[in-house]
């Protein structure tokens, strides 16, 4: 870690105790660059992946350049900004084959004050990522550990929430009970394309330490989407995660539900935000299977007709739901073998697909990451994805 | 919170230096072992129990008696670093990293790293809210132990 420690004499800031000076800069890989002692801090990470998905052509891309500030101008308040680069630069012969969703773009990935009252209560205002399961809050690449994201991360609700949320810790021994919840009534900033986006939620986190290093959470929420209005959803996730010596285990369950079904639902309008997709997607987002909710005509899918999510005849008894379960094996230091299985069925998909992943990770030093993976489906392998992912990103 | 085969802690949590007897240089047979946990000599911090220490110490904890609290580590090599993170946080500093990576994307840094235990006391002497910890044989009149943790590297000094 020394050697990622760089002290820069520059400006006119504060004293800063890591360095010691009161003029100086302080960057620490993976720690950022602390402007001295002004509470400013600039960080973000960089991923660049390679896939090679069964019959399709081998795709390359630079796929996230995140840069993350947030300043603290005083004891109780923090800012945060987060902004995505996505795709910097994609492989041509890709470009055409994944249909435009590797074009380059930026992405608001957060935006939000803070207001610390307590350890207890802090009240937060923004955009900031919905803090359902575990992945998602927590879905840097160099801080999972494979390439592609578990489908029901991916698809099953927006990934992000402009609204306010209050938060806190209560004590647990030497450890904090952590709770959040959060409201938004629509109006996202900078909504992502991809995503159909909240149009009203409701929802709440909690995490608890229960010893021997794991750690369970619980999330629910009751929510619309802007491409369903009116169609009342309620979602239900529980969580956990354990981990000792290099080990790691770690488990999501989701469940959403139409509760009230939307009255004769007007078409879209044209241009409008495209519903969350499902899919194994090799990557966080832009990748060949992040696809818009899946019409049966975009997806080809036979069998029987299904009526669409968002409609009035969406069927209130049959939930999107799923689940993953992932390992994390130490083989040698700095290596990790990792295996991921997972079940997931969204609502117009007339049976569940279930992804595997059997991966290798490479971390030479706590904040590099790389990473190569193999995924197989079954259940639906022409909706899932088969192939191979690897990836290389670097926290800074 | 068990602290291990040879850690308990003493039941001198806010207990001053002069109260320990340790005004000026340590006497040597109180050097020999233990960590202690220090503030500035006039700051106003009290910890409770080690419980505490370790939720503020993964930065879980903000805030203590009313301050925001700053805690300062060892480098990751330094003996004493390794025993407090392995007693005090159940962990080493390396198996720690991946939850300061996730830390780090929401905004929240591990502890200030401080070359030397001196470094240490000269900080956190001058620094409200600050908190570290060293040998009990580099004490002296600047800092006020909060906590007394039996065990721990022998003191090189």
């Amino acid at each position: 870690m020394a050697a990622g420690v760089l002290t820069l004499a520059a400006g006119k800031s504060r004293a800063s105790p890591a360095s010691g000076g009161d003029d100086d800069w302080h960057y620490e890989f993976g720690q950022g660059l602390r402007l001295g002692s002004s509470g400013l801090t600039l960080g973000g990470y960089l991923t660049a992946e390679v896939n090679r998905l069964d019959g399709a052509r081998t795709q390359l891309r630079a796929s996230h350049a995140s840069v993350f500030v947030w300043w603290e101008p005083t004891e109780q308040l923090k800012l945060l900004a987060e902004l995505d680069q996505q795709n910097v630069a994609v492989n041509v012969r890709a470009r055409g084959r994944i249909d435009g969703l590797a074009e380059r773009r930026t992405s608001l990935e957060r935006l939000h004050a803070t207001y610390t009252l307590g350890d207890a209560l802090a009240l937060r205002a923004g955009k900031f990522l919905t803090p359902v399961g575990r992945w998602n809050l927590q879905h840097a690449d160099p801080l999972v550990w494979t390439t592609s994201r578990p489908l029901l991360t991916l698809s099953a609700y927006p990934r992000n929430v402009t609204g306010a949320m209050a938060s806190g810790g209560l004590p647990l021994g030497a450890q904090t009970v952590n709770w959040a919840f959060y409201a938004a009534n629509g109006h996202e900033w900078r909504p992502d394309p991809l995503q159909d986006q909240f149009a009203q939620v409701r929802g709440g986190r909690a995490t608890w330490p229960v010893g021997a290093g794991w750690v369970l959470g619980a999330s629910v929420a009751r929510y619309e989407q802007e491409g369903s209005r009116g169609e009342r959803r309620s979602l239900q996730g529980l969580d956990a995660a354990w981990s000792r010596n290099g080990w790691e285990l770690s488990a999501e369950w989701l469940r959403t539900q139409v509760t009230r079904p939307a009255p004769a639902n007007p078409p879209p309008p044209a241009g409008g935000p495209v519903p969350t997709g499902v899919g194994a997607g090799a990557g966080e987002s832009g990748s060949l299977a992040q696809t818009a909710r899946p019409t049966r005509q975009a997806l080809d899918v036979s069998g029987p007709p299904q009526p669409p999510t968002g409609s009035r005849f969406t069927p209130l008894g049959r939930p999107t739901q799923g689940a993953y379960v992932q390992a994390v094996a130490p083989l040698a230091p700095g290596w990790f073998a990792v295996a991921r299985v997972e079940r997931y069925r969204d609502t117009a998909l007339p049976t569940a697909l279930r992804q595997h992943v059997v991966g290798l990770a490479w971390r030479p030093a706590a904040h590099w990451s790389l990473k190569a993976e193999r995924q197989a489906a079954s259940g639906r392998p022409d909706l899932a994805v088969r192939g191979w992912s690897a990836s290389a990103s670097v926290l800074f | 919170m068990a602290l291990g085969g040879a850690g308990s802690i003493s039941s001198s949590i806010g207990s001053s230096i002069g109260a320990l007897g340790l005004l000026g240089p340590a006497p040597a047979h109180a050097a020999d072992a233990g960590v202690v946990v220090v503030t500035s000599a006039s700051g106003g911090l009290a910890l409770t129990a080690v419980d505490e220490l370790a939720r503020i110490y993964r930065r879980q904890q903000q805030f203590l008696n009313g301050l925001r609290v700053q805690p300062v580590n060892l480098p990751a090599a330094h003996a004493l670093r390794r025993w407090f993170s392995q007693q005090v946080l159940g962990s080493t500093p390396e198996e720690l990293e991946s939850y300061w990576r996730a830390q780090y994307f929401n905004g929240t840094t591990p502890p200030y790293v401080l070359g030397s235990e001196e470094a240490v006391m000269r900080f956190v002497a001058a620094t409200p809210g600050a908190l570290g910890y060293v040998a009990p044989c580099v004490l002296d009149r600047r800092v006020r132990v909060l906590l007394q943790l039996d065990g721990g590297p022998a003191c090189t000094r």
